[in-house]
């Protein structure tokens, strides 16, 4: 009998990633067709956005004292077990069968594909579910792109914090610059506007300006970031924490004091900018950028870290000193590691502000910067999966989370508190989700063929 | 002309004067020692070498450049890499890393090249990582190419710190007490790879050593120095019955 949970085990274990993504799939299909129906015949009222979770916690009456929540406990109860009858059908059955069905077939088609391509399939399948999970409920696709820009955030922070070992605490200021360059490019180029007049360009041009727009913008943040590495030849620790501090308040107030801009009152029109592109033609061009841009950060960030070049990164925060006296060109590693890591935080700003569609000083302070830190530090420093993780994990808590009012933040940061105290290392503790499952279990990289006799190279 | 010209070099510290007026022509291929009491200033004259400190007076050339004002990582790429007194590994990464990372002089790839994997990239690092694990190879230390430093014992975290200095191409070798912390049978060891080194990777050397005796076998010439000022310079011999250097460890144990 004990046996059966370890084949279970074992059995889901050897399931690749590929045929999961498809199951997922394949329950967001199910789910855009039977969800309504299902939700309301259960008595859920509808599709629940966050697996119900947001819809039991909004059951609870905060308002009337202790008395109140009391009363109201069971409600919610009675809803979140409805909720999980509902995920069961909709998501954890048709993943689990379909990825089971799916296994051997997908196995074998893999092996037969490029590694190139195995991963491009991976990413439009993992794609299209998104699309189509987020599709039904327009709020989720929202949180989606808040996931997706966080993860930019995060892993771009990490670069400085984890890797280097430096303590950032500024990096809303570079997400602002992104925000405001980007946002007022596209809104001036293509949109009609009360301070900039009519489109400078055809709307045909926004399809194509927009990923270079957020580009422009990202790189308006890695001159910013300058503003931090340089000092950083100098400064270290504590002292550099404060300069990050000081030019994330410098942004916020510059941006403050330019009128053209809206100051503080803010700026908006993005989703003007949207509609224009979406005139030209109708996909979820958001999305799409936001999945991409997550896509690029992790690509770049990744490769940078694991090459010689990159890890002079991690040799300044070993010992800054012996990686000098080792040859490691320190300063030019620090201000690589600036831009990169603002350059990022850029685009995330300019995803963000056409997500928002209106931008304010206000959204970029230090508790935006503290937000991202939090993000770091839950994932894990030095670790991209760490970051994308708790990238995830955290924006979808402060989401489904909502209905809990001032009682959120309470238990979110009592969580951080928690996880302080007894996992300092975060969710990977340093390490890649890679160490535990290797790429070939996944089904992304094509399993080493054993020779007799030969003995592989050490990665 | 000589590998390392040392002329008149001082250094303070606020008002404390580490290196007063020192003077030294190193030729190529020459193993010499530097030793003196503690506090003497020898570690020192190993940072002023290599740019971790700028000297308050004096010069530096090296083949012929000069070296003052020169970064610590010009300098090492020039050709002079060195160990410290107190091992000073990057102790979270692998063995291989510490390795590889001391190459980063020899990368000739830019960042746009690592970020795409480029033929470029993927040779240069190939080269990196197969120099890495011959070096490792050579001192037996290549099964523990993904090891993290910090798990090692102490002797071997020595031997991977002169490893590293020998990735870094030098020409001229400072090791800055290697032998503290070692047992007797341990310094043997140690003395005897110093001078194969030497001769299989064609390289100058320089020791510094708290302890004469230690050294004694090995080098052809040594200076002393106390209180930043050099009080001898000769042959083991010469050095063993100065009596000014008798004078400066009368207190200090065996000599
Ligand atoms: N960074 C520094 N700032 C101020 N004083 C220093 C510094 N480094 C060394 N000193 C002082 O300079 C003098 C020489 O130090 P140094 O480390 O060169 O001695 P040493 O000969 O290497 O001694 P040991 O045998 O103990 O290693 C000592 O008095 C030391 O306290
Ligand atoms: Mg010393």
């Amino acid at each position: 009998m004990a046996q059966l949970p370890r084949r279970i085990r074992e059995f889901l274990g050897r399931i690749p990633l590929l045929a999961y993504l498809l199951g997922f799939l394949a329950a967001t299909g199910i789910e855009s067709i039977l969800g309504k129906t299902l939700g309301l015949l259960i008595g859920l009222g509808g599709v629940p956005a966050f697996f119900g979770i947001t819809d039991s916690l909004s059951r609870l009456v905060l308002d009337k004292g202790l008395g109140g929540v009391l009363l109201s406990l069971p409600s919610v109860f009675i809803y979140f077990v409805l909720a999980l009858v509902y995920d069961v059908l909709i998501y954890i059955l048709p993943v689990f069968i379909v990825a089971g069905l799916l296994s051997r077939p997908v196995r074998w088609f893999v092996s037969t594909l490029p590694e190139w391509l195995t991963g491009f399939i991976h990413m439009v399948t993992l794609f299209l579910s998104l699309w189509t999970w987020g599709g039904l409920v327009e709020y989720r696709l929202l949180v989606v792109m808040y996931i997706g820009v966080n993860i930019i955030m995060t892993t771009s922070l990490n670069l400085i914090n984890g890797y280097m070992g430096e303590f950032s605490c500024g990096h809303a200021g570079f997400m602002a610059v992104g925000a405001y360059v980007s946002s007022v490019l596209t809104v001036w180029l293509f949109t009609q506007d009360d301070v900039f007049g009519a489109p400078v360009l055809r709307a045909g041009w926004s399809v194509i300006l927009f990923p270079l727009i957020l580009v422009v913008g990202g790189i308006a943040a890695a001159i910013m970031g300058l503003l931090v590495a340089f000092p950083s030849f100098k400064t270290r620790g504590d002292y550099l924490a404060i300069v990050t501090i000081s030019v994330n308040f410098i942004i916020k107030s510059a941006i403050e004091n330019i009128e053209k801009i809206g100051g503080p009152r803010g700026f908006m029109g993005m989703k003007g900018v949207l509609r224009t592109m979406e005139s030209v033609l109708n996909v979820p061009w958001l999305l799409i950028w936001t999945f991409i841009g997550v896509l690029v950060t992790l690509v770049v960030i990744h490769n940078f870290v694991s090459s010689t070049k990159g890890k002079g990164v991690v040799a300044i925060r070993e010992d800054e000193i012996a990686a000098e006296l080792m040859s490691v060109n320190t300063r030019h590693t620090k201000i690589l590691a600036f831009t990169i890591s603002s350059f990022f935080a850029g685009i995330a700003g300019g995803l963000f502000a056409h997500v928002l569609g209106y931008i304010n000083p206000g959204t970029f302070t230090i508790f935006k910067s503290t937000e991202s830190l939090v993000m770091v530090y839950l994932g894990g420093m030095g670790s991209i999966s760490g970051s994308v993780l708790s990238a995830g994990i955290f924006t979808l808590a402060m989401e489904a989370l909502r209905p809990l009012e001032v009682w959120k933040k309470v238990l979110i940061w009592l969580l951080l508190i928690l996880l302080m105290m007894f996992r300092r290392e975060g969710i990977m503790g340093g390490k890649e989700l890679t160490d535990f499952v290797s790429l070939e279990r996944l089904g992304l990289r094509r399993p080493v063929k054993e020779v007799k006799g030969y003995a592989p190279a050490a990665d | 002309m000589p590998l390392l010209q040392i002329n008149h070099l001082t250094h303070f510290f606020g008002g404390l004067r580490a290196v007063h007026d020192f003077n030294l022509d190193l030729e190529k291929g020459e193993l010499i020692g530097l030793i003196g009491p503690n506090g003497a200033g020898k570690t020192t004259i190993f940072n002023l070498i290599t740019g971790a400190y700028r000297p308050t007076q004096g010069d530096i050339r090296f083949n012929g450049h000069n070296l003052i004002g020169l970064r610590p990582h010009q300098i090492t790429a020039k050709g002079i890499g060195r160990t410290f007194q107190t091992i000073r590994l990057w102790n979270n990464l692998s063995v291989l890393d510490n390795i590889r990372i001391a190459q980063f002089a020899q990368i000739k790839y830019g960042v746009v090249d690592s970020i795409l994997h480029t033929k470029r990239y993927r040779e240069e690092e190939k080269e990196i990582e197969k120099r890495s694990l011959e070096l490792l190879e050579v001192f037996n230390l290549r099964h523990l190419a993904n090891e993290v430093v910090a798990n090692l014992p102490y002797g071997q975290q020595r031997e991977v710190e002169i490893v590293r200095a020998l990735a870094t191409k030098p020409r001229l070798l400072l090791l800055d007490e290697p032998a503290a912390g070692m047992n007797p049978g341990e310094i043997d060891a140690l003395l005897k790879l110093i001078q194969w080194i030497r001769r299989e990777f064609d390289l100058t050397i320089w020791i510094i050593e708290h302890q004469m005796r230690v050294i004694m076998g090995i080098c052809e010439r040594i200076k002393v120095i106390d209180f930043g000022e050099t009080i001898a310079e000769g042959t083991p011999t010469e050095i063993q019955t100065n009596p000014r250097v008798l004078k400066a460890y009368l207190g200090e144990e065996g000599f």
